[in-house]
């Protein structure tokens, strides 16, 4: 009964676990996470944009084919039958102009909206020649379409009012429909409604568009190209699965083939995964319960971590001897093991006192997963085990540890060399160890990156890389502003400095704005003493005008707009996208398109601290390097918990450094050698350096572990040798990924596993029994 | 002898068969002339296509004269149009100002040198404006399916002085536009007379003298 209590009490603890990580636990992909606790303002809206933002909802459609009347057909088909989709807001290929209602909005509001709007402009000398003007287009065959507000609108205020949205309205049309510039794709937007963070709603709006596609394709010979941030997450989701997949089903493979020819037991090899399974379980509820969900890289990057205790059931499993329990087993190894998983603990628990959510919540899951797998090695898994396990006696003897540690202690002065060695060309390139460009994260491949760029190109479409930000007490205020700054921006944008920008005043003026046009309108008797005078000398009828001074004496008194009154207009989205509340605050964003010269906008723009300028690409990259260096300053604390534990674990100051430097020369080899290889580490290249470290440190005491006989000594460097040779395999092969994620934590993993059991065995203690 | 009579008769006979015939062919090719030259004159919608089919190109002078409810009097206007099969149209107004609108494909180009515009557009993002294209360069192409996308045509006169009737039907224009006429004879288009839904009307007459 006592034997039996500890597994009731794992197995109950256990179901508990599921039940928590199955249904308690929220997965989330929030980035906020991943901002510092104390992030500015600038930092809280960039992850508002990134998460909720129109740029992270846009997806990107091109059509690709020989003849443009097909291009074009199969556009317009495209568009109405996801028009009918719900799971889309817009759907623009530019056959969709302005609606009625937002012709008569912009019309009927044309004397606050018009930025024409003068004293001027109503004067006698005005009119007049505005009137010639429109005789002009009288003439012409065109004229025909303006002639029905002619005499409601003589001075054309209408036509300014347009001019904003039909500047923004897109790429040039062929046929009816956007074409890029050289004619070549048929373009299409296409407009979410949940943000690309959603990958379930992205991956069904992608397979909306693709069966659409294939439905109004018919027999032409057409391609659909598809980008932007949701396509590509969806994208990037499968193939990750998809390698990460296939590749663990060839790891587990190769691993069960190793593990079968060495215990020959199918039990054995099953009983080998209940730690790490246990410690992912356990990692997973402790990040729940402390912050209330999990977040999805916590999940990914710990899951690696947690790599280390797939090597403590090995460790007991080669020390079980002919005719020993599996309890004795146990408590022999039970000491170096709980070293090792205390080290690695502390090392981990030094992440707790992060100032980023993502990086305290990793230490959590880390620290508890190893804890709990230890305690299921030490407790549960003898009772478990079967009563013997027979390991090939051939091997165990054939392996000859003394001599092989003897012969590999010659170069115990390597390590320590290379340390120094690895620093000195760390330093001596001159380049950063660290590559902090958010591009080096994602995993989208380049071409796919050139394809969207091209595709925002042609579509004028704003990739809200940068933007201004423009603050402020109330909406009036931020719009105030951002007229303001609409001065500075444009003489910018007339020389070059940047193709252009985009902000909520351009189409909805501030109050002041409007009421100065307002009072520069005539009074009504003014106004027809004015026009009388203009109209004597030219050919228009006396009374022909008459709706158009009604018009101008209503608006003289009409109330003013404000970010409501586009209600039941399309451009509600457009306003609502770049004027908003956030906070106490009133937010306006200014999307800048093209920059050619950022240090002279920014020069432009420092005098005012109610203007961030915003860097989306480098923000976020600062954001990374922060996160990045928090956990390379925490790694420093982790680092000195370690060694103080070891010294006094290891009841000696030696001991600790033949621990502490084959760990700290695999850590440093490998990073030099993957800086040189890719320019610079990434945050995944770091959290597989972590586990390098684990697992280089966990070997290095067992191969400094008191050892009574050769044979036990043998076990030991079997068990080490089976722990490093899956390691490397395992993630050898996750090196072989076309996905740089995959890719950079199986390379940094394999070398530096291999490496640091090299190391480790250079530094073993030579054992005093042997002598 | 008696060889030589009957030679004589068979001869005879011979002769007076031929000279029937031809008293025959007379009215045989009288007939068949007036046949021939009947299907000739079969003057419908389809003939006329086909002569304004077989024109490759052209180019005119116009005057337009165009009478509006807010004007005083008349707008006088006048200038060139050129026409190239299938697709190309040119209208040049050269008094009493300079522009130029010309048509090639889906592409509309409207330039005015004294105000610097130059403006391309596309004629199927503007129905009205394509439509009203079409009014002119359908016909010009013989292309009636394309006239009949656009309009309901009807078709009067004899090859001496035809008349094409347009009323649209495609919605932005016949907002706009009542009607279309369209006069000329044979594969000529002499004058296009316009009638506006607010009862302007513009008169455009092509000369033909050179």
């Amino acid at each position: 009964m006592r034997e039996r209590l500890p597994v009731f009490v794992w197995l109950v603890l256990m179901a508990a676990g599921a039940w928590i990580a199955l249904f308690r636990t929220p997965i989330s992909t929030d980035l906020t996470h991943f901002l510092p606790k104390k992030a500015g303002i600038a930092e809280q809206i960039l992850v508002e944009q990134l998460r909720h933002g129109v740029a992270s909802r846009l997806l990107l459609m091109a059509l690709e084919g020989d003849k443009e009347s097909d291009l074009a057909e199969v556009s317009r088909r495209l568009a109405e039958r996801l028009r009918e989709n719900r799971a889309f807001v817009r759907i623009d290929n530019g056959t969709q102009g302005l609606s009625a209602a937002d012709r008569e909005f912009l019309f009927e509001n044309r004397y606050l909206l018009s930025p024409k709007v003068s004293e001027q402009r109503f004067g006698a000398e005005g009119l007049r020649q505005a009137l010639e003007a429109r005789l002009a287009e009288l003439a012409s065959p065109a004229g025909l379409l303006e002639k029905e507000f002619l005499p409601r609108d003589p001075t054309g205020e209408f036509l300014e009012t347009l001019r904003p949205w039909m500047k923004s309205a897109g790429p040039s049309l062929r046929q009816g429909v956007w074409f890029s510039p050289d004619g070549r794709r048929a373009l299409l937007v296409a407009e979410t409604k949940e943000p690309a963070f959603d990958l379930d709603a992205q991956a069904e709006a992608v397979a909306a568009i693709r069966e659409s596609f294939a439905a109004v394709k018919g027999n032409r010979s057409v391609e659909l190209l598809l980008s932007g941030p949701g396509a590509f997450s969806v994208e990037a989701n499968a193939t990750i699965t998809q390698d990460a997949v296939r590749l663990s089903l060839l790891n587990t493979l190769a691993i069960t083939l190793l593990l079968a020819a060495v215990y020959r037991s199918l039990r054995v090899i099953l009983l080998g995964l209940v730690p790490l399974a246990t410690g992912a379980l356990a990692g997973t509820c402790a990040v729940s319960l402390w912050s209330g969900g999990i977040h999805g890289i916590t999940l990914g990057f710990g899951a690696t971590l947690l790599g280390v205790a797939a090597d403590y059931p090995n460790h007991l499993f080669t020390h079980v001897r002919r005719g020993e329990t599996s309890r004795q087993t146990v408590s022999l190894i039970w000491p170096t093991l709980r070293l090792g998983i205390l080290t690695n603990v502390a090392g981990f628990a030094a992440m707790l006192f992060s100032g980023f959510e993502g990086l305290s919540q990793l230490g959590v899951f880390a620290a508890t997963g190893l804890l709990a797998a230890g305690l299921t090695c030490r407790w549960i898994m003898p009772a478990l085990m079967p009563q013997h396990i027979a390991l090939p006696d051939r091997i165990v003897r054939g392996l000859h540890a003394d001599e092989f540690l003897r012969r590999l202690s010659r170069f115990r002065f390597v390590p320590p060399l290379l340390i120094f060695a690895a620093i000195a060309w760390i330093t001596g390139s001159g380049a950063s160890l660290w590559n902090d460009d958010i591009d080096a994260l994602s995993p989208v491949p380049e071409s796919r990156k050139a394809l969207d760029e091209a595709l925002r190109r042609d579509l004028g479409a704003p990739d809200l890389r940068q933007l201004i930000v423009v603050t402020g007490a109330g909406a009036e205020t931020v719009l105030r502003r951002s007229e303001d700054l609409k001065r500075i921006l444009q003489p910018l944008a007339d020389n070059g400095t940047m193709a252009g920008f985009d902000m909520a005043a351009l189409y909805l003026p501030s109050h002041e704005t409007q009421s100065h046009r307002q009072s520069a309108l005539p009074e009504t008797e003014i106004l027809r003493r004015n026009l009388d005078e203009a109209l004597r000398k030219t050919s228009f009828k006396p009374n022909a005008f008459e709706p158009f001074i009604a018009d101008v004496s209503h608006a003289k008194h009409t109330p003013l707009l404000d970010e409501t009154s586009f209600a039941g207009t399309s451009f509600r989205l457009k306003i609502e996208s770049l004027l908003f509340r956030h906070g106490e605050l009133w937010v306006g964003l200014v999307p800048l398109v093209g920059v050619a010269d950022a240090a002279q906008l920014q020069a432009a723009l420092a005098a005012d601290k109610n203007l961030i300028y915003l860097d989306l690409r480098e923000a976020s990259s600062r954001l990374l390097r922060d996160y990045r260096r928090e956990a390379v300053h925490l790694l420093g604390a982790s680092v000195a918990a370690i060694v103080i534990l070891l010294t006094f674990g290891l009841r000696s100051p030696g001991g600790m450094l033949r621990v502490v430097t084959p760990m700290a020369a695999a850590a440093f080899v490998t990073a030099a050698v993957l800086m040189r290889l890719y320019g610079g580490l990434s945050l995944y290249h770091l959290v597989s350096l972590l586990l390098v470290m684990g697992l280089g440190m966990d070997q290095a005491l067992f191969f400094n572990k008191p050892s009574r006989t050769p044979e036990e000594r043998n076990r030991t460097l079997l068990s080490l040798l089976i722990c490093s040779f899956s390691a490397v395999m395992a993630f050898g092969i996750l090196a072989t990924s076309s996905v740089n994620i995959l890719n950079a934590i199986g390379s940094t993993v394999a070398m530096g596993a291999a490496l640091a059991v090299l190391f480790a065995a250079m530094l073993a203690r030579r054992n005093p029994s042997s002598a | 002898m008696t060889f030589g009579t009957r030679t004589g008769r068979a001869c005879c006979l011979a002769r007076r068969i031929r000279h029937i015939s031809r008293w025959l062919a007379i009215p045989l090719s009288f007939i068949l002339a007036v046949t021939l030259a009947g299907a000739a004159e079969r003057w419908d919608i389809d003939a006329l296509m086909s002569v304004l089919s077989r024109i490759e190109s052209g180019e005119k002078r116009y005057t337009e004269i165009k009478t509006m409810a807010l004007l005083k009097e008349p707008m006088r206007l006048s200038g060139t149009l050129i026409y190239r099969a299938p697709s190309f149209l040119e209208k040049r107004v050269l008094s009493p100002f300079e522009e130029r609108y010309t048509v090639d494909g889906d592409s509309l180009t409207i330039e005015n040198p004294a105000k610097g515009v130059k403006q391309t557009l596309s004629l199927a993002s503007q129905p009205a404006i394509w439509a009203f294209v079409e009014s002119i360069r359908a016909p010009l192409a013989g292309d009636l399916a394309t006239l009949n996308r656009f309009y309901k045509v009807s078709f009067g006169g004899s090859k001496r002085n035809w008349l094409l009737a347009l009323v649209p039907t495609e919605p932005d224009m016949a907002k706009l536009v009542r009607f279309i006429r369209i006069r000329g004879s044979g594969d000529r288009i002499d004058r296009v007379e316009i009638e506006e839904t607010g009862g302007d009307t513009s008169v455009m007459t092509i000369e033909h003298r050179p």
